[in-house]
């Protein structure tokens, strides 16, 4: 890890700011002050990451035993957060940066991923279905009753996304077209653009991700088979040159109006009710997912 | 954004005229009306509706290619109902990957709104706002 990654990270866990990967990631550090509570940090993604990838990989060899090796070896090989996007990020509200702007337009560059599997066998159908099980029981009765549970508590949660742009001032939209038409952007529909204040009604050509092949695999349907499509590469996305030059303008704006400060400040405001609303339902199911997660540990580790 | 996309149809005549035309999509799952295992399925938000649409891969619900603000693809097999913002349930059986779904804000932001962990028993209840789904992945379907 590089310098400066290493400095945002020890800021971002000693002050509890989140920097946008954009400000780690070989860019200038994001202009934007971004001092984010993290309300959902109570959520416990780390955790279901390692039961999630602890019951994957013992039904995976439950059915390499049974003679699909075809799972085993396309998942995953380490565990990951399932809840991620929980964590209020100044980048996933625009641009942070002018370089990033000018480089990403309003688009992101994305991750691979795993290969697909599926079935055509339904004798590999029922043993999916007994080896997951069984692969459950090892962790606690409760497994899957309590996992399905806590993914329906943070999809509960996650709802508080939805309501984060009719918490900013209500102001927000006209200064930000007052600021796009004096740099030369003008749309067709003021009034449209004031309940939607979105860049791409500025008629501007947005570009794409990197075409690849093996996003659109379909597997041949051959009875009694077992399917494997190729992993997705990791993509570049290309924005077009005007798409560029609006993100810059938009990002431009976005600090004159303090467009993302307030984004981010609604969104943990939000969070914070969310919390409070659900604290029951928090309470009860995360000492169940704690209890599952040593047991993962364990199992991994024995 | 759930209501943006059915407005913009009305209002670009043409753009609706072409998502008629268009063919159907590539990534139609098996083609029954079964979800199988490695399907990601969605159901359709009706009273008593049995309509789905079944996928292998990740989709952008929301078709931006020469058009903004419209789109023009993926329809409940058999019929011509939208699946963007019109699906009530989930049931993934990706066997690998958990499976995120997208919505985009009244900013223009692609936000992920819900999860699906990966070989699900059951369809599962979702907000009826769905603009797009990724597998294993926190980056909406478009990159955007």
């Amino acid at each position: 890890m590089g310098l400066w990654k290493m400095r945002c990270l020890a800021v971002g866990v000693a002050a509890g700011i989140v920097v946008g990967l954009g400000g780690c990631g070989g860019d200038k550090p994001a202009t934007i002050p971004v001092n984010a509570q993290q309300p959902f940090d109570i959520v416990l993604g780390d955790k279901v990451g390692l039961i999630d990838y602890a019951v994957q990989r013992m039904r995976d060899t439950c059915m390499q035993a049974a003679g699909y090796p075809q799972n085993l070896q396309a998942i995953p090989d380490r565990p990951s957060n399932p809840y991620q996007s929980l964590t209020i990020k100044a980048q996933d509200f625009g641009p942070v940066t002018e370089d990033e702007a000018r480089r990403l337009g309003f688009g992101h560059d994305t991750q691979g991923e795993p290969p697909r599997v599926v079935s055509f066998d339904p004798n590999y159908d029922l043993n999916l279905d007994r080896c997951k099980k069984s692969a459950e029981e090892k962790l606690g009765t409760d497994a899957r009753e309590t996992r399905q549970s806590y993914n329906g508590l943070v999809n509960d949660l996650l709802a508080y996304r939805r309501e984060v742009t009719d918490n900013v001032p209500a102001d927000l939209p006209e200064k930000t077209l007052r600021c796009m038409e004096s740099k030369g952007y003008t749309v067709a529909d003021r009034a449209e653009f004031l309940k939607k204040p979105q860049p791409q009604r500025f008629g501007v050509k947005f570009g794409v991700l990197d075409s690849v092949p093996e996003v659109t695999w379909t597997p041949p349907q051959v009875p009694g088979t077992v399917q494997v499509g190729p992993a997705i590469p990791a993509r570049k996305y290309r924005p077009t040159a005007e798409e560029s030059a609006l993100a810059v303008a938009w990002f431009r704006c976005g600090e004159e109006t303090g467009r993302i400060k307030h984004m981010v400040a609604a969104a943990s405001a939000l969070q914070l009710r969310y919390v409070e609303k659900y604290q029951d339902r928090l309470g009860e199911l995360n000492p169940k997912i704690e209890a599952l997660a040593r047991n993962a540990a364990a199992l991994a580790t024995g | 954004m759930s209501k943006l996309g059915r407005m913009v149809v009305l209002v670009l005549p043409l753009a609706a005229a072409m998502a008629v035309a268009a063919p159907a999509s590539a990534d139609d799952g098996d083609g029954t009306l079964n979800c199988v295992n490695g399907e990601i399925c969605f159901r359709e938000n009706a009273n008593n509706s049995n309509n789905v649409k079944h996928f292998w891969n990740g989709a952008n619900h929301w078709q931006q290619e020469n058009c903004q603000l419209c789109h023009i693809a993926y329809r409940f097999t058999g019929t011509n109902h939208y699946v963007m913002d019109n699906a009530n349930s989930v049931r993934n059986r990706d066997t690998i990957c958990t499976v995120t779904l997208w919505d985009v804000d009244r900013y223009g932001v692609w936000f992920n709104y819900a999860n699906f962990q990966w070989q699900s028993d059951s369809y599962l209840p979702v907000y009826n706002v769905n603009n797009g789904h990724s597998r294993c992945s926190f980056d909406p379907p478009n990159g955007l």
